[in-house]
């Protein structure tokens, strides 16, 4: 390809040019005999690609995805289950941490040792809050997840 | 080529954004005649794109569970077939990468484009993923997706989350390529065509 316009002949094709682009282009074409070329080649490969066939599926397969909504729907539900409980846990966390660092005693920078810290920073004889209690279990929980994981070679 | 049915309106039936809108409020009669109406089409796409029949299978199988969750997305700014197309090559390019993470399928390495094997009646026409089969799955997307199911670059874009630029400038190499192709085969018949007529 000689002339340097070639490249636009297939966005042209597409009709993917602003409109005063196409005209440009239009003009172009009225004396350039290789971009007229190009243009058929393409528009001849379109009607090739149009006319090919498609693959069929088997009908067992068109059946088994019509059959398949309640699975969906199961699925939809089981998914936005576990995204809740992991939201709900991650804001429970977020809520322990920040209350302990509240008392000046713990800092975001300490997260792993959160629960060890907070349990022994409670004043004698004082229960923590509940929320306080499920970060801490859930905070241990990942923590051990975590050093679990560290164990592997 | 398979074509979903003519318009249902015209028969009666249901339309396409009425199916929809029942199977994403759970009516298992909709969402069903909604596959049957598409999924013949929207798997000879996935084949043409994914190139053998287990991912195609499960391209389609995920894009309707897709869009029977997403349902409420489908804003009427295209045919429902072309948003199940564009759910489609979705789906298709997320289970590629889910793929890949775990082993490398090759290619197919041959193609009727470049073994014609016995030499086909000449208006012969061609299964268009064999027809592809030589692409590679980033030309294929755009190939399909443009001209087949006549799509934006626009609309291609955001289904392939690449940016417009990248669509046209691959749509103009794929072409390139697809047509280079071309080219050897029809050589290629031609030159038997001669070795026949001696």
């Amino acid at each position: 390809m000689n002339c340097p316009r070639s490249n636009l002949i297939s966005t042209y094709h597409d009709g993917e040019f602003s409109p005063s682009q196409a005209a440009e282009l239009r003009a172009h074409l009225d004396e350039c005999a290789e971009c007229r070329e190009e243009l058929e080649q393409v528009s001849q490969l379109s009607r090739r690609i149009r006319e090919a066939t498609l693959a069929e599926p088997s009908a067992e397969a068109v059946e088994h995805w019509a059959g398949e909504l309640s699975i969906v729907q199961d699925r939809g539900v089981r998914r936005l289950a576990s995204w809740m409980t992991a939201a709900a846990a991650t804001i429970m966390v977020a809520v322990g941490l920040f209350t302990l660092a509240d008392d000046g005693t713990s800092t975001a920078a300490s997260i792993e040792l959160a629960p060890v810290d907070a349990v022994a920073l409670l004043p004698d004889g004082e229960s923590a809050p509940p929320t306080v209690v499920a970060a801490e279990w859930m905070a241990t929980d990942l923590a051990g997840g975590l050093a679990d994981a560290r164990r592997w070679p | 080529m398979v074509d979903s049915p003519a318009t249902p309106d015209a028969a009666g039936e249901p339309a396409d954004a009425e199916l929809l809108a029942r199977a994403r409020r759970g009516d298992e009669r909709a969402f069903a005649a909604l596959v049957r109406r598409h999924g013949r089409y929207l798997y000879g796409v996935a084949r043409a794109i994914v190139q053998n029949d287990h991912d195609a299978e499960d391209a389609v199988q995920e894009a309707f569970a897709a869009a029977a969750a997403a349902g409420a997305s489908y804003r009427g700014e295209s045919s429902v077939r072309t948003w199940l197309v564009a759910i489609l090559a979705r789906q298709a390019a997320l289970l590629r990468r889910k793929r890949a993470r775990w082993w490398r399928r090759p290619e197919p390495e041959t193609s009727a484009l470049l073994d014609p094997g016995p030499v086909p009646a000449s208006d012969a026409r061609l299964d268009l993923a064999t027809m592809l089969a030589r692409l590679s799955v980033e030309h294929r997307e755009v190939i399909v997706l443009r001209e087949l199911e006549g799509m934006s670059y626009e609309q291609i874009a955001a289904a392939l989350h690449v940016p417009r630029g990248t669509v046209e400038s691959r749509l103009h190499r794929a072409r390139e390529h697809l047509r280079g192709l071309f080219a050897e085969r029809d050589d290629d018949k031609t030159n038997d065509h001669k070795r026949n007529e001696r």
